[in-house]
């Protein structure tokens, strides 16, 4: 701005105050791309601590029930199969140990008689299909893991995931009640 | 009145102490040719001043004014490697996380499927072993080798005698193999078929 009430001598050398606006502009455009870099590395950084987590998780529950289930099967006499449950019994004083399966939950319950001892539950992501199979006295665990991107047309049932882990246990002395698949 | 009115402009000017001086040593009684004499010097000061302060003042501009246009590039630089040190810092670390969870991954898995394997070689023995589908589906470029461990002549086993079942993991050229191993004590599996293998590595 000029101040036309010094003489014009003088007006040369009047010192400019302020920013001009395109420095406003750089100063803007700097700062608002250092906050965008440093929202972007705090949000890698946290999703990389919850995918850890996540991960963490499954592979503490996998173990928890690949132990339980080995020490269940290696003290099984019977199998008994029937739609989503596997009963493994160990002897008629004994109670015995029931699996069963409910979407993305596997369920262990010590069954004496009619009335549930004690139960654990072992609870994978949502979309994990689990189920039992059993086949040459071989009692098999198939977990399909739930797919990490769904599509997006299809449905929450239609997710596929070509990931799965199978947990073998062998019952040598079991005679199955009910031969077959147990989904 | 002349005099007082020379006194006032001196006093108004700032650097104008050697004419006032001189003024005052000649006891302020000065004609009207040494007055004009003395006026024009404090003329030729004041103009002598004015362009200093006027010379000073646009070098103050042009300081400034290059100032200015390297503050921009200074904070350019500052930033990007303010920038280049964050991303320095945090992509290794976030790498190395992912990397950690793979390994673990890995691991946790392996030793399913060698408790998987195990339970098989226990039912159906060693030789038919072969590593499943869905881990190689998994790690594509893992072989299974099954040994038979050597025992001390001081501990004799009785039976077949045990096996080593180990996963090798190829890794990139360079970097040694990923190995985990079990052993199977068969002896132990058929007295006590609850124990389960253990571990070696």
């Amino acid at each position: 701005m000029k101040r036309r009430w010094l003489p014009p001598e003088l007006r040369m050398h009047v010192t400019r105050r302020g920013v001009v606006f395109h420095y406003y502009m750089m100063y803007l455009f700097l700062s608002s791309l250092l906050l965008t870099t440093s929202g972007l590395c705090i949000h890698a950084i946290l999703k990389a601590d919850h995918a850890d987590a996540k991960v963490a998780a499954y592979l503490q529950t996998l173990l928890r029930l690949e132990g339980d289930l080995r020490h269940d099967t290696s003290q099984t006499t019977t199998v008994e199969l029937q739609d989503t449950n596997v009963v493994l019994n160990s002897g008629d004083q004994t109670p015995s140990v029931r699996w069963s399966v409910q979407d993305n939950i596997v369920r262990r319950e010590t069954v004496d008689g009619d009335q549930a001892v004690s139960s654990s539950r072992y609870v994978f992501a949502r979309g994990t299909k689990l189920n039992f199979t059993w086949q040459d006295q071989q009692l098999v665990l198939n977990i399909q893991e739930a797919p990490v991107m769904p599509a997006s047309n299809h449905g929450p049932d239609d997710r596929v995931s070509t990931k799965s882990v199978r947990i073998v246990t062998v019952i040598a002395a079991a005679a199955a009640a009910d031969d077959g698949d147990a989904s | 009145m002349r005099r007082l009115l020379v006194t006032t402009r001196l006093t108004r000017s700032r650097r104008r102490g050697r004419f006032a001086s001189a003024f005052l040593a000649c006891g302020g009684g000065l004609n009207n040719e040494a007055y004009s004499r003395v006026f024009t010097g404090i003329q030729n000061e004041v103009r002598e001043m004015k362009s200093i302060k006027s010379k000073q003042q646009s070098a103050k501009q042009s300081t400034a004014a290059k100032s200015r246009r390297g503050s921009l590039m200074i904070e350019m630089v500052v930033c990007t490697v303010l920038l280049s040190v964050v991303s320095a810092v945090l992509v290794p670390g976030i790498y190395a996380v992912h990397q950690q969870r793979k390994a673990t991954r890995y691991e946790t898995l392996t030793l399913l499927e060698l408790n998987n394997l195990a339970a098989i070689a226990a039912q159906q023995g060693p030789q038919t072993l072969q590593l499943s589908t869905w881990f190689t589906d998994r790690y594509g470029n893992t072989t299974l080798q099954v040994d038979e461990v050597a025992t001390p002549d001081s501990e004799p086993v009785t039976g077949p005698p045990p096996v080593r079942l180990t996963i090798i993991n190829q890794t990139p050229a360079g970097l040694p193999e990923v190995k985990h191993s079990l052993v199977i004590w068969p002896a132990l599996l058929k007295t006590s078929s609850n124990t389960p293998p253990e571990a070696a590595e």
